[in-house]
């Protein structure tokens, strides 16, 4: 017993480094075995949370890169929706094989100038006449709407907000399909009022506005808003509804503008009825 | 001597991370894997005892393989250098030996004497890493050229940090 004390503190060294060595050897072969040992890999609570912190940093690099791709990829899967075709079968003449035809196009734009303390505001988009804008064509970000275009150069476009004292876009509620029109009385960049709800419809405060197919300009069922209080002026069969705005004006980035290809065919037809 | 144990911890935390966090992310055409924790146990302090420098060579090496998923291949490998670490500096001591308030730095020693002995190491490292990594000796000749390389890279890097973890007194 004593010589084996002896031997041991004789030769400790050798025997802590080949008893630490066969542990580290045991793990390899362990982790080779079960691709994942217990306790020690990257799941490991520790290592997991600086990783997290650490890939939570750099993500921040590649924030721009990241929103312009998400940006582009809105633009082609919106221009996919089936909404954005309207049924070719309904016309009594079929043109050609395809069944669906595009009535929507998308495009993409950032805002590069934007107001919205003024009583008429405007936005500045970087897409123009050559990226395929024109006037009257509508622009709506991820939340909702924003506007419509008022005027067009080469690079560049005016786009009238929907914080504009002028703003008249028709509206509907999504639960009672009732149409009414979006106005904004230049009180905040957060609310905006609806004209024309009649006072028998049963409105609460959260029901979702979005615009109604009555725009020749908006696509329908674009979010807008939600009402958020409204009041009955004795001896008036409407309502006085205030709405929450669901875009935030003051944090536009990218925006879509949205080419409605049957909207002259729309007005001209319009404007023959009405000469009548 | 407290202040010396301080700056060691401070450095083996730097290390881990700047291995795991940096380092490892670097693979330049598959044979480049620099390993600069290794310089840890290079600038152990002479006094350390020995089953210390082995025991800490365990916990860095364990360190690193828990970030990268590796097993125990790291803790041998550094295990492996630590163990060897005091043979090598009997064979290049100098003629009067070392001092106990010495360190093992390129201040102290000057560039060959520290390329020798970090050069002897680091490759001795590597090549019980790579060996140990592929586990078998088919590939021997692409293992052998990584083992190479990824070491000059290591030694640029540890010439490099010499200038970094100066000692003030020196």
């Amino acid at each position: 017993m004593r010589n084996l004390i002896l031997f041991l503190t004789r030769n400790y060294y050798i025997l802590l480094f080949l008893s630490l060595e066969s542990l580290s050897i045991f793990l390899i072969i362990q982790n080779n075995h079960f691709q994942r040992a217990h306790f020690l890999n990257s799941s490991n609570a520790i290592a997991g949370n600086i990783y997290k912190t650490y890939s939570g940093v750099t993500d921040y690099f590649g924030l721009k890169e990241e929103n312009r791709k998400l940006s582009e990829e809105n633009v082609m899967l919106r221009n996919q929706l089936r909404k954005q075709f309207s049924d070719e079968l309904q016309s009594p003449v079929v043109i050609n094989d395809s069944v669906h035809k595009q009535h929507y196009i998308y495009l993409m734009a950032k805002v590069v100038n934007n107001s919205t303390n003024r009583r008429k505001n405007y936005l500045t988009l970087n897409a123009g006449s050559k990226q395929g804008v024109q006037t009257e064509m509508a622009v709506i970000s991820s939340d909702g709407i924003v506007g419509i275009v008022r005027d067009v150069s080469d690079n560049f476009c005016s786009v009238m907000s929907v914080l504009h004292e002028s703003t008249r876009i028709p509206v509907t509620i999504k639960k009672f399909g009732e149409n009414a029109i979006l106005t904004w009385g230049s009180n905040d960049e957060w609310h905006a009022e609806i004209e024309r709800i009649p006072s028998h419809l049963e409105i609460t405060p959260g029901d979702t506005i979005v615009t109604s197919s009555y725009s020749s300009i908006f696509p329908e069922g674009i979010m807008v808003g939600t009402i958020e209080g409204f009041e009955k002026i004795a001896g008036n069969t409407f309502y006085d509804v205030t709405i929450k705005l669901s875009t935030d004006f003051n944090r536009l980035m990218y925006v879509n503008v949205v080419n409605n290809l049957m909207k002259d065919e729309q007005t001209i037809l319009e404007k023959a009825t009405q000469h009548d | 001597m407290i202040n010396e144990v301080i700056r060691n911890i401070i450095r083996f935390i730097f290390l881990v991370f700047f291995q795991v966090l940096i380092l490892n992310n670097i693979q330049l055409s598959g044979y480049l894997n620099p390993f600069l924790y290794v310089l840890f146990i290079l600038m152990l302090p002479f006094q350390t005892p020995n089953w210390l420098v082995l025991v800490l060579a365990f916990v860095l090496g364990i360190s690193i393989d828990i970030f990268s998923d590796t097993g125990g291949l790291h803790a041998a490998s550094s295990m492996f250098m630590a163990f060897l670490r005091q043979p090598i500096l009997k064979l290049i001591s100098p003629r009067d030996g070392y001092d106990a308030i010495q360190k093992p730095t390129i201040q102290q020693f000057g560039f060959g004497w520290f390329f020798s002995y970090a050069g002897i190491l680091v490759v001795i490292h590597h090549f019980f890493l790579f060996y140990m990594e592929a586990f078998h000796f088919t590939q021997f000749f692409s293992t052998f050229l990584r083992v190479i390389l990824s070491s000059l890279f290591t030694l640029t890097l540890i010439f490099i940090s010499q200038f970094f973890f100066r000692d003030p007194h020196t």
